[in-house]
């Protein structure tokens, strides 16, 4: 009984010791440890990092993406030389102003976006994942409208351009 | 002579440019159907696929031809009027109420969802 408490005891210790070398090792990186000891029956210890940003968060091929930003810009001066009924069905050319305005929202939004033009003369801008998560944004010279689906919870309604990146970021979240 | 009362069964035709067809997800985007004066559409009118596609061919050079159920668009609260015009009795509109002609939001969303694409090139 005895030597089994000073066995209990001896690898408490053995862990105490553990921890302080993670520890350690933890101060030297750029993510700040948090140490969670058990103090139950059975010994256990838990390591939390709040892990700061790493490199990985910018692999998203959408996000931060320099070349998608060349790409939706070119694809917005194809859509300044629209002409009148460009769809079959008298489809209105787009204004320069709501052009100009969609380039430089592209500019301020950390994910590119696909951009397609709708028939009365104003932008649209898309993030698909599927039929339930979505987000489109038409863009006009009065307004800025928003329709998102995501995990079965909806929203439409005309945003400012302030909320717009909070409201794309949460859909990668 | 059609019924001015276009039925629930009957599917609505519209022709997608390639404008706005998403490649990268092989679908028509939902700004297919955001119009001012309303989205034009041809009911079939007791045609079959092939004479609805054949007849929205002669107007343009689509990328896609996509349908949807006049059920699915009046499920959404989407009102659907038959409105003839000389060149096409066919044609009709989708607009977003009694009271209000342009859809925006959801209901151009769900109605791009609910079509099915009967052509592509």
């Amino acid at each position: 009984m005895r030597k089994t408490k000073n066995k209990i005891s001896t690898t408490r210790t053995a862990d105490f010791f553990a921890i302080a070398a993670v520890s350690m090792i933890a101060a030297n990186t750029t993510c700040d440890p948090q140490i969670i000891v058990d103090n139950s029956a059975e010994p256990r210890v838990n390591l939390v990092f709040q892990s700061t940003p790493t490199s990985t968060r910018f692999n998203d091929a959408n996000r931060y993406s320099l070349d998608k930003l060349k790409h939706n810009k070119r694809v917005l001066r194809n859509l300044a030389n629209l002409k009148s009924n460009w769809n079959g069905y008298g489809g209105e050319s787009i204004d320069q102003d709501v052009i100009e305005k969609t380039e430089k929202m592209l500019s301020d939004l950390d994910y590119q976006p696909q951009i397609f033009p709708t028939g009365r003369g104003t932008i649209q801008i898309e993030y698909f994942k599927n039929d339930d998560n979505l987000i489109e944004i038409e863009i006009s010279n009065e307004e800025i409208f928003v329709y998102k689906a995501q995990n079965g919870e909806e929203f439409e309604g005309s945003v400012e351009f302030d909320k717009l990146s909070e409201i794309i970021t949460s859909f990668y979240a | 002579m059609l019924n001015d009362e276009i039925e629930d069964s009957e599917f609505l035709f519209r022709g997608v440019v390639t404008q706005n067809w998403d490649f990268e997800n092989d679908r028509p985007t939902s700004a297919t159907f955001k119009d001012s004066k309303g989205v034009s559409v041809d009911r079939d009118g007791g045609r079959d696929d092939k004479d609805c596609i054949d007849k929205i061919k002669t107007v343009n050079d689509f990328h896609a031809i996509c349908k949807v159920m006049t059920k699915d668009v009046r499920d959404l609260d989407a009102v659907v009027f038959y409105k003839p015009v000389p060149e096409n009795d066919y044609h009709s509109e989708i607009h977003d109420s009694n009271e209000r002609i342009q859809m925006k939001g959801k209901k151009p969303s769900k109605i791009r969802e609910r079509s099915i694409v009967v052509y592509k090139k």
